[in-house]
């Protein structure tokens, strides 16, 4: 069975910095996968080089076999895969129904224009933004920028999301209601996550594999059980030689 | 409880008000407010061509004088060889070239940069041509036996109107919400799908074509063709004016914004000319202060406030 997305020996530099070197691993469809490391350790950029903002220095990325590294973000995104910004980047001053409606209209997912309204409500209930519909996405609290983020990811009908820290700067209550949210939705979808996260609580009630950076190079990947016993882990987290 | 006033509404009422106005002053106008009419007219057709572009993507030209310029110059050059209507046709078609020309390579940066290349590339073009011009021994070159001031108004007249049109049918579509996107966050829209780059260029395209098209009308009226006056980054800088008193984010902004302005200028220029652009320069400042959404974000607030 070839995987949703292979990831194979991709790496990039930055003048001297090798922010990713020699990164492989695989997401099958459905399957949610987490990518864990400290700050620095490469995730964000292994995020950009999978959605097209960055071209890799080598390596391939493929998403059904199919190879899709250094391709622009708005053809990757058409074939299916969606994300989210760490630092939100919502479309200030149009309506949250407008952004999700952007993400409609330009996806992966050919909708007919009767359809939008329809598709629109569906991904604003999904997200707990029904009410909030009408607000211009500049107006809303962070946690709610957040869900807006994710409703316009999910609205481009990814086959692969990916999340970049949904749950950083929530509170704990705001936290457990998102992790809820992605487990009701990845219920119903079936699609497959990769998902980074600081909080490890989440990670682990969340991921069913999950990938572990440290300084651009991949240390070990398993179950989150085993991951958390694994000595390279543990010595690259707490830093002991 | 009142109703909320959509830009359907809006923009529906504004066509009907225009269709009416020229209509009567075609019949019925004489030659001072036959000029005055096809100035607004031209006015009209310019600043909504150039919000689909920079309204609603956001990347503010300060260079759309080269398409005036240019499709005057084509009109001129044409002049005499083909039939007039051939004449605007050959005008509209080489300022769409044109922006797909200048657009592959400008729409790549963002932001100031934009705006600088635009003023620049206009700038190339205008002494390009006079440069021609000079080579070939040409200055200004005389327009003989051009359409009258009535035909003229007419045509300006349907200018404005396919311009309105367009730019409303352009708002209120999927390439409308893509450009949106672009203007409130470029990086965002490409990772939602929207292929920043085309939509760019078909949206500059569009916004070029009509300009081109005010070039031949201004030209015609003039019968005269001197390329300081007609490339004049006067227009570019006017354009941009009219649109950020008038709105830009719908159709209706631009009009409100060149009705304003034209109307304004007219009295100010009858009655204080000493005063005329020490009053403008203080208007615009106020608007910018006072009403950054313009006229019609402005109206549209007070009306859901109401």
């Amino acid at each position: 069975m070839t995987a949703l997305l292979e990831v194979a020996g991709i790496s990039k530099r930055f003048g001297g910095v090798t922010a990713v070197r020699d990164v492989s691993f695989s997401v099958a469809a459905g399957e949610i996968v987490g990518l864990m490391g400290a700050n620095g350790a490469g995730k964000t950029t292994l995020f950009n080089l999978i959605s097209g903002s960055f071209s890799p220095d080598s390596g391939r990325v493929l998403l059904d076999g199919r190879e899709i590294q250094g391709q622009a973000p708005h053809r990757i995104c058409r074939q299916g895969i969606g994300r989210t910004y760490q630092i939100v980047r919502p479309f200030p001053n149009l309506t949250v129904r407008e952004n999700v409606a952007v993400g409609l209209i330009f996806g992966a997912g050919r909708h007919r224009r009767a359809d939008l309204r329809q598709r629109e409500e569906e991904i604003l209930e999904e997200t707990g933004l029904q009410s909030l519909a009408g607000q211009r996405a500049a107006e809303l609290t962070l946690a709610g920028r957040k869900r807006l983020e994710l409703a316009r990811a999910l609205a481009t009908s990814p086959r692969l999301l990916m999340l970049d820290e949904v749950m950083a700067g929530l509170t704990p209550a705001e936290s457990g209601r998102a992790l809820a949210m992605l487990q009701s939705i990845h219920a119903r979808r079936g699609l497959a996550i990769l998902v980074v996260e600081h909080n490890l609580r989440a990670m682990m009630q969340l991921c069913s594999r999950v990938v572990v950076l440290h300084h651009g190079e991949k240390i070990g990947q398993g179950t989150p059980e085993a991951i958390t016993r694994d000595p390279a882990v543990i010595a690259a987290y707490l830093g002991a030689a | 409880m009142m109703r909320q006033p959509r830009p359907a509404r809006v923009s529906a009422g504004i066509l009907a008000v225009g269709l009416v106005a020229s209509a009567a002053v075609a019949v019925l106008a004489g030659n001072a407010t036959l000029a005055f009419a096809t100035n607004l007219a031209c006015w009209i057709a310019l600043t909504e061509s150039w919000v689909i572009l920079s309204g609603y993507a956001g990347y503010i030209s300060l260079g759309h004088a080269v398409f005036v310029g240019t499709g005057a110059y084509v009109f001129v050059l044409t002049w005499g060889m083909i039939p007039v209507w051939q004449g605007f046709l050959a005008a509209a078609g080489a300022c769409g070239l044109l922006a797909c020309l200048i657009g592959a390579p400008c729409l790549r940066v963002r932001g100031p940069y934009f705006v600088i290349l635009t003023l620049g590339v206009a700038e190339l073009a205008k002494n390009i041509v006079i440069n021609i011009e000079a080579g070939l021994g040409m200055f200004g070159r005389l327009l003989m036996d051009g359409p009258g001031p009535r035909p003229l108004f007419l045509v300006a007249c349907g200018l404005a109107l396919v311009a309105f049109v367009v730019s409303y049918a352009v708002r209120h579509s999927r390439l409308g919400i893509g450009l949106l996107a672009i203007r409130e966050n470029e990086t965002a829209a490409e990772m939602t799908g929207v292929p920043t780059v085309r939509l760019k260029i078909v949206a500059f395209v569009l916004s070029a074509i009509i300009p081109g098209m005010v070039g031949c009308v201004m030209v015609a009226r003039s019968g005269y063709f001197e390329p300081l006056q007609i490339f004049s980054p006067q227009i570019s800088l006017t354009i941009v004016t009219t649109c950020i008193i008038g709105g830009i984010d719908d159709a209706p902004g631009p009009v409100l914004g060149a009705v304003f302005l034209n109307v304004l200028s007219q009295a100010l220029w009858e009655k204080a000319p000493q005063l005329y652009m020490v009053i403008l320069g203080v208007l615009l400042i106020a608007f910018v202060l006072k009403m950054p959404d313009g006229l019609y974000g402005w109206l549209m607030r007070r009306r859901r406030a109401a």
